[in-house]
């Protein structure tokens, strides 16, 4: 046992704590990075040496440096943050389309209210012209209001799409980026020691992708991911990918859908399969919020135009004709609402009268606003005050519930990635400790080195 | 296992909570500023239903006021008309009686003759009054470009005399008239079509005028026409006293429609206006709150372990 095992030690040593010193300001270098996990250097005791005296150590050796990271709570915290990400966006489009659909003295139940009450109005003076223009204006204040709605719902349909196609690009950009990290990933797997920055990046990459969409993913035995969408639908295996695109729904044109193009052409993924992720939340909103939306406007408005239409058929006008119709005659219910027209031209031909009263037309059409005719598929047997009311109450049940399940998915959310943060995370007051630790031991070893240097000297002083 | 609480994460869950506070005190705020609790359906989708229901009560309410004023008009003007008939009758059946003095000469009945025909066309210009809308007060359905009734003699109704008028009231639950029977009124004879009324005058003024007077008791002179005007008297007031009783009711009418209103108003404030006094306590609330979690970050962020190592 002489100073050179002693020097050797100590030179060992120097490197530990110089290794431990440098993981300890990677860290500190990455404490605000996204999707780092902290690292920490794996020391181990150096095999001792046997002599006739026993087993002598021969000091320390850095093994290895690892993250500090487990699996099931990166999975969690990705999983809870995509449908984090699907409530949220709904329920931003929701409020979106609440707007749609104003209260009070500029909605539609008010102004067609204001309609029937104009006809109450002409009953009191039928033969009176400038009652009877007050009618045709409130009607066609009506048939503005509908079209203005009808408008921002197919606003919100091309803005739905055009979101879709910059999420899908995302994705696609996302996907492409995993399967270059695989690639790498791959080609250090043989080394024997973890690639931890690029595992890091991959995470991170996960998880950004699933904030867009639900996925699962399946490791491989040469340390890549498979990644799989709606119910196995591939996107990454190993460094190959599939690309997603944004295609016409072919249940109904005016909305999209995902779809992949594939050996065996073009494929729509049904949107229900989807799950979770801001685009299942988008195709949400389009296939069940925006489609309920405009089915209830429509049905108002040609609810309304037909009736109109059919009072105004039952009365004489001021030439003695039977009326003309009101609004422009509705054929499908689809587009109802967008189509809605006033069509008559001359307040003459306002219905005023029947042919026992000058203004029994008039009373009968003041009539409607007390009628339940209001009788489709989302509105059973209601005046169009009723239908109204509901139909603000429902949009307005809609965004409450999507605001509190979002709330509850962030919070959910945001404590899946406490806790993943707890364990991955770098907290700098841990990482200031480290590092008067590692100072420390890197001047006892520098110590250790300088006395194996004197008893080297002193051997070398006592031979002269 | 106790919990690390790391560097990062700290930081944004610290920003997350101001903003939240922040959102919260500027909600509060908003509310302030409009005074409306419900200013979109999802703040209380069953109040907003409620507030939407009561808006449209009142602006009802306000379209059954404007119906009730209308009756009213009409009826303030019917009343008038039938009013200055009623007077115009008992000034001619004065001058009736007057020519039955057997010592008047016949220029002194001619003269009698011309003050009855002057009543006469006085009476004919009420009962083709027209409404502020230019609408004739007693047959509203008339829409000739002549007056109803002809000058004559013999004045003649000019529409349909056997046809009755149509009756026209307001809409609303509690409808109300918007004109009386002019073909009543006037006793225009469904068969000839003549009012009832001029005819007694004219053949009270044709007697006065004529020339075998003489031959006849100065009494007799004085009956001529004098039953019809007697019997139009009757209509007439019988009428007015109904026309009163119609103005009653509308302001009555007009009462309970106010009412309905008031409630109406009064269940949309309580649908979607605020409580001044409990926002005003929130939101000093919130101020608080949210002035403590900058204090707080401020705070707690400024420490660290790096302060206390020195070289």
């Amino acid at each position: 046992m002489g100073g050179s095992a002693l020097m050797s030690l100590g030179s060992r040593a120097m490197f530990a704590a110089s290794a431990g010193m440098q993981v300890t300001g990677h860290n500190i270098a990455n404490a605000s990075v996204r999707g780092y996990s902290r690292q920490q250097v794996e020391l181990q005791t150096s095999n001792g040496q046997f002599t006739g005296a026993g087993f002598f150590g021969k000091g320390a050796d850095v093994a290895s440096v690892t993250r500090l990271f487990d699996q099931n709570l990166t999975r969690q915290a990705a999983a809870t943050q995509s449908q984090a990400a699907h409530d949220n966006i709904r329920y931003e489009q929701l409020q979106r389309m609440e707007g749609a659909f104003p209260l009070g003295e500029s909605g539609m139940g008010y102004a067609t209210s204001e309609l029937f009450n104009a006809m109450a109005d002409l009953a009191n003076r039928p033969t009176d012209v400038p009652s009877r223009e007050v009618v045709l204006s409130q009607a066609s204040e009506v048939a503005a209001r509908f079209n203005a709605s009808a408008g921002q719902l197919r606003a919100m349909q091309s803005g739905v799409t055009s979101d879709l196609k910059l999420e899908v690009q995302a994705v696609n950009d996302l996907v492409e980026r995993i399967a270059q990290t695989n690639d790498e990933i791959a080609k250090v797997s043989g080394i024997g020691q973890p690639p931890n920055d690029l595992l890091d990046q991959r995470d991170q990459l996960v998880n950004d992708l699933s904030k867009h969409l639900q996925i699962t993913t399946v490791e491989a035995s040469d340390g890549t991911v498979g990644v799989f969408v709606a119910g196995g639908q591939r996107l990454v295996l190993g460094a190959q990918t599939t690309a997603l695109m944004v295609v016409a729904d072919p249940g109904d044109l005016s909305r999209s859908a995902l779809g992949v193009r594939d050996a065996g052409g073009l494929r729509v993924i049904s949107s229900e399969s989807l799950g979770s992720g801001s685009i299942g939340g988008l195709l949400r909103f389009q296939n069940d919020d925006l489609q309920a939306g405009s089915e209830m406007l429509d049905e108002l408005a040609r609810a309304v135009s037909e009736r109109m239409n059919a009072q105004q058929a039952l009365g004489i006008d001021m030439d003695g004709n039977a009326g003309e119709p009101l609004f422009a005659p509705v054929a499908d219910t689809e587009g109802a609402a967008y189509g809605m027209r006033m069509v008559i031209t001359s307040a003459r031909g306002l219905a005023a009268a029947t042919a026992d009263s000058d203004n029994g037309n008039a009373l009968a059409m003041a009539a409607l606003r007390d009628e339940n005719f209001i009788d489709t598929p989302h509105f059973a047997n209601a005046t169009m005050t009723d239908a109204y009311s509901a139909l603000v109450g429902n949009i307005g049940v809609r965004v409450q519930s999507a605001r509190v399940s979002s709330e509850i998915s962030a919070s959910v959310a945001a404590s899946a990635e406490d806790a993943r943060a707890s364990k991955s995370g770098v907290n700098l007051d841990e990482e200031a400790a480290r590092l008067i630790q590692y100072q420390q031991a890197y001047q006892a070893a520098a110590k250790v080195l300088q006395i194996a240097q004197q008893a080297f000297e002193t051997l070398l002083q006592s031979g002269g | 296992m106790t919990i690390r609480i790391t560097t990062a994460a700290s930081f944004s869950s610290g920003i997350a909570n101001i903003q939240n506070r922040q959102r919260a005190m500027s909600d509060a705020q908003e509310q302030l500023t409009s005074g409306k609790r419900v200013q979109r359906a999802s703040d209380d989708p069953s109040a907003a239903a409620r507030a939407e229901r009561a808006l449209v009560s009142i602006s009802r309410a306000d379209a059954d006021l404007r119906g009730m004023q209308a009756s009213l008009n009409v009826m303030t003007l019917t009343e008038s008309a039938l009013g200055d008939g009623t007077d115009l009758l008992q000034e001619a059946r004065e001058t009736m009686v007057a020519a039955g003095n057997a010592a008047y000469s016949p220029s002194e009945r001619q003269a009698l003759a011309v003050q009855l025909e002057g009543i006469r066309s006085q009476l004919l210009a009420v009962a083709n009054r027209r409404d502020d809308s230019g609408g004739y007060l007693f047959f509203p359905d008339w829409s000739g470009t002549e007056a109803p009734i002809q000058a004559g003699p013999p004045s003649l109704f000019l529409g349909a005399a056997g046809q009755p008028q149509s009756e026209r009231s307001t809409a609303g639950a509690e409808p109300l008239p918007l004109n009386v029977d002019g073909m009543a009124a006037w006793r225009i004879d469904p068969a000839t079509g003549e009012s009832l009324v001029l005819k007694g005058l004219d053949d009270s003024i044709a007697k006065l005028n004529s020339t075998d007077v003489p031959q006849m008791p100065a009494v007799d002179i004085s009956r001529v026409g004098i039953t019809e005007v007697d019997s139009s008297l009757d209509t007439l007031q019988n009428l007015r006293a109904r026309v009163g009783k119609l103005m009653n009711r509308a302001e009555l009418v007009g009462d309970r429609i106010a009412d309905t209103r008031l409630y109406a108003q009064t269940e949309r404030s309580n649908a979607e206006d605020l409580d001044m006094v409990q926002a005003i306590s929130d939101f000093q609330n919130r101020q608080s709150s949210y002035d403590a979690a900058l204090k707080v970050y401020a705070t707690v962020q400024r420490m660290s372990l790096f302060n206390y190592i020195s070289t």
